[in-house]
């Protein structure tokens, strides 16, 4: 693991390793007694420090099954992560061991998930749960314990901490919860945060608040976000860079303005533009035709082309490639951006 | 699909409705201790083959209101009309017509359609229940709706788990218009559909109101939706309207600083549209004890003190765009004295 210099007063202020996470080539399987389902067939992606990486996709299309592999928690033994690496830093995180891999969950990878009535635990309080991952992984307890826990909550505006640290669940609202959930995933100062659609279960301007929390937090102790939702509009609020999903594979990836701009796979072109938009008026929405396809039985070749209004031959019979298409509106700063699309409509470019 | 002119007749008339929901303590003599006002004086109109929208939160009242109009709630106080006829006043077979006539669609066509019964079953059961119609037109009657939503009529033996989400939602408009509605209650009809579905079901929705002449109902928060659909919008909080008008007034030019932050929050669908970010802080208060004067004065970034005391109208504003707040004079009610605002008209 890499390590990184601690500029802040403490070291417990100090994220833990601002690495950067690969993907590489992500293979995890279902063997059920229907079949072999590919959740995730092929899936890379890197995410650099600090940056907040939207996956995108409907049901289905394997982006929580892509998060849940980078953290391990697959659920066994009917998935398998079957192939690939998942680099963090200078390590390859599927070659380590059960009780190594312990010491990277919620340290250095951490996760949020939708629904806070379900991830947190009714019968202890918001200090015990708080507090776990300070205990287990920096070794805290007692009153520098809690100490921490209070630190955690005014991290995620909870008022008045030391009175609610005695609180239970069902004491909060929604919202409330959702910020002790994310209060948890930062008590390691984790260099990845995990968000797998995080507001679906909150109201529109809770969501707007707690989007708006993410977003400073990651600001004041800088980790790097994988955001998976199916909500456009949110990735376009918090997302840098955008990978679009489909039956288990990235079939675009660009950043979030270059995406919504020129969108290149027809999926992710007919997606957007199927949205209603509360901005302007129109007579009909286009649609796309069919419906998502059974992982059970995915047809050979692109798993899109039976919905889709340009597939050719060759569609119907090999899967695409990843094409880089090139950036339309080239940014100013930042590294040089990338636009891919698995499409055999980029097919002459190079590869 | 343009509004009707205003000398009509509405198809739906809801006039000052109340609905509170009792809260009871106590063990062996349990009596109320207090109410939640789960719907606090609310009128709107429906015209005849228009859509009126309705947003807000959970917990606002919405889906209450539409129960209150499908009869599955009895009113606390005030009226709702339909075709000239309150409902407090129907029974008998004047009621089972009325249910005939006032379909519904639910959010989740999982849950909302049973799973012991076939397609031609579960659509053709508004028209057993509420007609007398013989069993082969009523098998006829559900070939043409299955027809006319998208189904191939010969899957009308199958089970619900045999179709995707998306035709389930089908399926389940299709039972909502196989009694000959004249109104229908669209429940959140798109929220638990996958993104690449959801059109093909909302420009569904839109072309059987332009065939059919339907007047719809529809409760949804995803304003993209909402502006598609609706003539006219309603906004709601905590019970009551504060805001009310045509669509494209409501969505390009919103007043009650509840609506702005709720465009605001709904988030753009392109990043290159820029908007106004009023994130507004603050929960939705308790129905339970709902704030004094105005119910939003808590998170109001515009908040006065004249909001804590005095409730605001709902009243027009500008040319029959109607909001209840006090930056507006005219919400002010009669008789109330507001620093530097006169009592409005």
């Amino acid at each position: 693991m890499t390590t990184f210099p601690s500029d802040a007063g403490t070291s417990l202020d100090a994220p833990s390793s601002p690495s950067r996470l690969e993907v590489k080539d992500l293979q995890t399987w279902f063997y059920t007694g229907r079949g072999v389902v590919k959740a995730v067939d092929g899936v890379s992606f890197t995410l650099e420090p600090g940056e907040t990486l939207g996956l995108v996709g409907e049901s289905g299309s394997g982006k929580s099954i892509t998060c849940l592999s980078i953290l391990r928690l697959v659920p066994e033994p009917a998935g398998r992560i079957i192939g690939g690496e998942i680099w963090l830093g200078d390590t390859d995180l599927l070659q380590l061991s059960r009780h190594e891999m312990e010491q990277i969950r919620g340290r250095h990878v951490s996760m949020v998930l939708q629904d806070p009535m379900t991830s947190l635990n009714p019968v202890f309080n918001v200090e015990k749960q708080v507090g776990e991952g300070s205990m287990y992984h920096l070794g805290l307890h007692g009153s520098g314990l809690k100490d921490r826990v209070q630190q955690l909550l005014r991290w995620v505006r909870i008022p008045a901490p030391e009175v609610r640290a005695n609180d239970y669940p069902h004491q909060m609202s929604g919202g409330m919860r959702q910020r002790i959930v994310g209060a948890i995933a930062l008590s390691s100062q984790p260099s990845v945060l995990i968000a797998d659609e995080p507001t679906t279960s909150l109201d529109v301007t809770i969501q707007a608040q707690y989007l708006q929390l993410l977003k400073d937090l990651q600001e004041e102790h800088r980790f790097s976000m994988i955001f998976v939702t199916h909500d456009f509009g949110i990735v376009a609020r918090v997302c840098d860079r955008v990978a679009v999903m489909y039956a288990g594979r990235i079939v675009e990836m660009a950043p979030t303005r270059e995406l919504f701009g020129s969108p290149r796979h027809p999926y992710a072109r007919a997606l957007i533009h199927s949205l209603p938009d509360p901005d302007t008026e129109v007579e009909w929405l286009t649609t796309i035709p069919g419906q998502p396809p059974s992982l059970y039985d995915l047809p050979p070749g692109c798993p899109f082309a039976p919905r889709c209004s340009e597939a050719m031959d060759i569609c119907t019979q090999e899967y695409p490639p990843t094409f880089e298409t090139g950036i339309a509106e080239p940014g100013a700063a930042g590294p040089p951006a990338s636009h891919t699309a698995a499409c055999w409509l980029y097919g002459d470019g190079s590869r | 699909m343009t509004a009707t002119a205003g000398s009509q007749q509405p198809l739906l008339d809801v006039q000052h409705v109340r609905k509170y929901f009792p809260v009871n303590q106590g063990v062996l003599f349990r009596r109320p201790v207090g109410y939640i006002k789960a719907v606090d004086d609310v009128a709107f109109t429906i015209a005849p083959g228009e859509t009126f929208g309705l947003v807000g939160e959970s917990g606002c009242g919405k889906s209450t209101l539409a129960k209150l109009i499908l009869l599955l709630e009895p009113l606390t106080e005030g009226e709702i009309v339909f075709e000239g006829q309150p409902l407090t006043r129907l029974s008998g077979e004047s009621l089972r017509k009325y249910r005939g006539t006032v379909g519904a669609v639910f959010q989740d066509p999982f849950s909302s359609l049973s799973p012991r019964m076939r397609v031609r079953d579960i659509v053709g059961d508004p028209l057993t229940v509420t007609t007398d119609t013989p069993r082969r037109q009523i098998e006829e009657r559900v070939a043409e709706v299955l027809d006319q939503v998208g189904l191939n009529p010969a899957t009308a033996s199958n089970y619900p788990h045999e179709f995707s989400g998306g035709q389930r939602q089908r399926i389940a408009i299709a039972r909502a218009l196989s009694a000959f509605p004249r109104l229908v209650i669209l429940d959140e009809p798109v929220s638990a559909l996958d993104a690449s579905i959801r059109a093909q079901i909302i420009n569904l929705l839109k072309a059987l109101q332009q065939d059919l002449g339907l007047s719809y109902l529809l409760i949804a928060h995803d304003l993209g939706t909402v502006r598609f659909l609706s003539d006219h919008v309603g906004v709601m909080y905590l019970g009551q309207l504060v805001e009310r008008s045509t669509s494209r007034r409501v969505f390009t030019n919103p007043l009650h600083p509840y609506t702005r932050a709720l465009l605001s929050a709904a988030l753009p669908v392109r990043p290159d549209v820029a908007r106004e970010e009023v994130v507004i802080s603050g929960e939705v208060p308790s129905p339970l004890d709902p704030p004094s004067g105005c119910r939003f004065f808590p998170r109001c970034p515009a908040a006065m003190p004249v909001c804590e005391t005095v409730q605001p109208l709902l009243a027009p504003a500008e040319d029959g765009h109607e909001v209840a707040c006090h930056l507006y004079p005219t919400s002010v009610p009669r008789g109330a004295t507001v620093p530097g605002i006169q009592g409005g008209t």
